[in-house]
């Protein structure tokens, strides 16, 4: 079946299983008319989906068992967990301890109170997540909430049978003076193709405190378009960490729109790719109002033939005065084969500001090399010693110790390394 | 231990050591002295095997082994030793992790089993003593932000921990006050044994005031041009290396 064909159908079926639907109708007709961009699109540069979505995928549950999740969980980490498989959430393999003042629900069941923002994104993969996606996390921390185990949302595309196109929409409320700590994986079983389409939006309030981490370890047929929006009200300090290592190609679209005075906002990133995985990072900040903060900092390892692209976008509004924004994307080459395409975009339009944004792309150090192979280390391990430290950073932000040090043991065991027994 | 023939090292198109002899025992200190751009670091990464430099002429015998032949982590496991006039700072790595690849990659080419985590640290803790590093200081980032003094004696440590059986000391004493000086001095001083040996470069006699040497050679324009005693330290300290020079010319005149 053509995607178009399966996307009409798809939305025929909803449509008359639901019933009218405003939202829905709107949004599918805007994706009739943008359709999947391709490379003549900015935006879309480098990453052409067009090529993915010649598979034939079907949205289709599957019944998995506790045992096929096991080895994505963290049995060092207590956590409240959510589980979607193929964009669909599944209560059986969910675990949710009741918290006061925390709700957990399946976007489907709260779909009407919420009103989400995709029209001023201009993302064709916004309009068809809104046009087709039915299931989701809907996560409301009430105010003065602070959430006692980390919130898991793991999402597994199991393509063992066929390939598979999901695409789960969640909406996370963060309330004043709340504070949380959330996980997003995605992760998939099986050979065929998948096709992960996710929209993310979340509302944090004044004085709430947040960490988004987001796991992204696919394999090479499974391919994620993963966009988030944040709206950040006066005072709140937001965090998202993305983190991938694995896929064929993945687009992740992360916007910060700082809407109150005195916000935070910090963008970490670290792409470790091998194969002929592509990654591409597009995020933005919007200073909207004066004395913000916000830091960002992305950091690629690329081996093999894989491809990065990075374009950070930071907007400073007029008023928007004081503003402190922070950027920097490294890039670590280690292959003559790979390739990072990075663009760092700055638009200020106000006078009393702090900006600062640095691009570089660059080979492992000679002289750090020549000083650890004279001290008897191989080349081979002396380059996985330097490309594990180029990591270093992005990894010794995260909070969430059990999560680091998974990530820390990844990390070395793809590159043949064993400090830690 | 080392013999060093007619070595002659250029990098890229300077020619630096100029037919170089120099042969080593075991157990013994050879300091190597001259004035700046002489080829005394040019020698000392060679010998390590940095890959700037082209050796174009001469031999090397390490222990009966041809190290020219050897990539610089197999002279590292065969048993040499540099330590670096400007030690690399390499954040995101420990010098307790870095070292403890090091350790049983050197100690695995010597047939030896690896250390497990606890003899591991046993050791370190030994070894930290003889050049009182602390260790808090080895679970930071290498050599990062350390100050001077601290990047020598962490070579020193090292050196220690790897037991090599031929050292070379490049310009250890540049940067260090008196006080660093005399640990750095003093650690090697615990090492020295009948097995190993150390060719010392530096360019001032202060060095050997602690490390006393049983040879001094005097490099000048890529080669040696005199050797003898720790008294030939001291004269050179009295009247510069003009001196060396002069003779040096007035020989070729």
């Amino acid at each position: 079946m053509e995607f178009s064909e399966l996307v009409e159908n798809e939305y025929n079926i909803i449509s008359q299983t639901e019933g009218e639907n405003g939202f829905r109708k709107k949004a599918y007709q805007q994706f009739l008319t943008s359709g999947i961009p391709t490379t003549k699109h900015e935006e879309w540069k480098y990453t052409d989906f067009n090529k993915v979505l010649k598979n034939d995928y079907i949205i289709n549950h599957s019944d998995l068992k506790k045992e096929d999740i096991s080895q994505f969980l963290f049995p060092e980490m207590d956590v409240n967990l959510i589980v979607l498989v193929n964009g669909f959430v599944s209560p059986a393999l969910s675990e949710i301890k009741k918290q006061k003042g925390l709700e957990i629900k399946n976007i489907q069941e709260v779909e009407k109170e919420i009103n989400q923002d995709i029209v001023s994104s201009a993302n064709p993969f916004l309009f068809l997540n809104a046009a087709l996606s039915t299931n989701g996390i809907y996560l409301n921390i009430l105010d003065n909430t602070i959430a006692e185990k980390p919130i898991y949302i793991l999402n597994i595309c199991d393509k063992k049978n066929n390939s598979v196109l999901a695409q789960p929409k969640n909406y996370i409320k963060i309330g004043r003076n709340a504070q949380v700590k959330i996980i997003e994986a995605y992760y998939c079983i099986g050979t065929n193709n998948s096709f992960t389409n996710v929209y993310t939006e979340v509302h944090a309030a004044e004085n709430s405190v947040s960490e988004l981490y987001k796991l992204q370890i696919g394999d090479n047929t499974s391919s994620l378009v993963d966009s988030t929006n944040v709206y950040q009200s006066e005072k709140s300090t937001f965090t998202c960490t993305t983190i991938t290592l694995n896929g064929n190609i993945i687009r992740n679209n992360l916007n910060l729109i700082l809407n109150g005075e005195y916000c935070e906002g910090n963008m970490n990133g670290l792409y470790m790719l091998n194969g002929n995985t592509l990654v591409d990072n597009h995020s933005s900040v919007d200073h909207a109002v004066p004395n913000c903060l916000s830091n960002e900092l992305y950091k690629g390892i690329l081996d093999e033939k894989s491809t990065g692209v990075f374009n950070g976008k930071i907007f400073v509004r007029k008023d928007a005065q004081k503003t402190n924004a922070y950027q920097s994307n490294k890039n670590l080459l280690i292959s003559d084969d790979a390739v990072v395409n990075t663009k760092p975009q700055l638009e200020i339009w106000a006078n009393d500001v702090k900006c600062s944004h640095g691009a570089t792309i660059g080979k492992l150090d000679k002289d750090m090399l020549f000083y650890l192979e004279a001290r008897g280390i191989s080349k081979k391990s002396a380059r996985a010693i330097l490309m594990n430290a180029f990591a270093h950073d992005v990894i010794d932000r995260i909070s969430l110790a059990p999560l680091k040090d998974y990530l820390n043991i990844f990390i070395l065991n793809r590159l043949g390394l064993n400090f830690l027994n | 231990m080392i013999k060093i023939v007619n070595l002659h090292a250029r990098i890229g198109d300077k020619e630096i050591l100029k037919g170089l002899n120099l042969t080593v025992k075991a157990g013994e200190v050879h300091a190597i002295m001259g004035p700046n751009g002489a080829g005394k670091s040019t020698l000392a990464s060679v010998l390590a095997g940095r890959e700037d430099y082209e050796v174009t002429e001469g031999s090397v015998e390490f222990e009966g082994k041809d190290l020219l032949d050897m990539a610089t982590d197999v002279r590292a496991k065969e048993g040499i030793f540099l330590a670096f006039q400007y030690p690399v700072e390499i954040p995101g790595v420990s010098t307790t992790n870095f070292l403890k690849t090091a350790v049983n990659e050197v100690r695995t080419h010597q047939g030896k089993d690896p250390l497990d985590a606890v003899s591991f640290l046993g050791t370190m803790k030994e070894k930290m003593k003889i050049v009182n590093i602390d260790q808090s200081l080895l679970s930071r980032s290498l050599n990062e932000g350390f100050s001077g003094g601290e990047k020598k004696r962490n070579e020193i440590f090292q050196m220690a921990m790897l037991d090599p059986k031929l050292c070379i000391l490049d310009e250890t004493d540049s940067g260090l006050d008196i006080d660093a000086l005399r640990i750095v001095a003093n650690g090697v001083n615990t090492l020295r044994s009948k097995n190993n040996a150390f060719i010392i470069v530096t360019h001032y006699q202060r060095l050997l005031d602690y490390i006393i040497p049983d040879f001094v050679h005097v490099l000048y324009n890529g080669q040696i041009v005199k050797s003898g005693t720790k008294e030939l330290a001291l004269e050179l300290e009295e009247k510069g290396y003009d001196f060396i020079k002069n003779e040096v010319n007035a020989v070729k005149l």
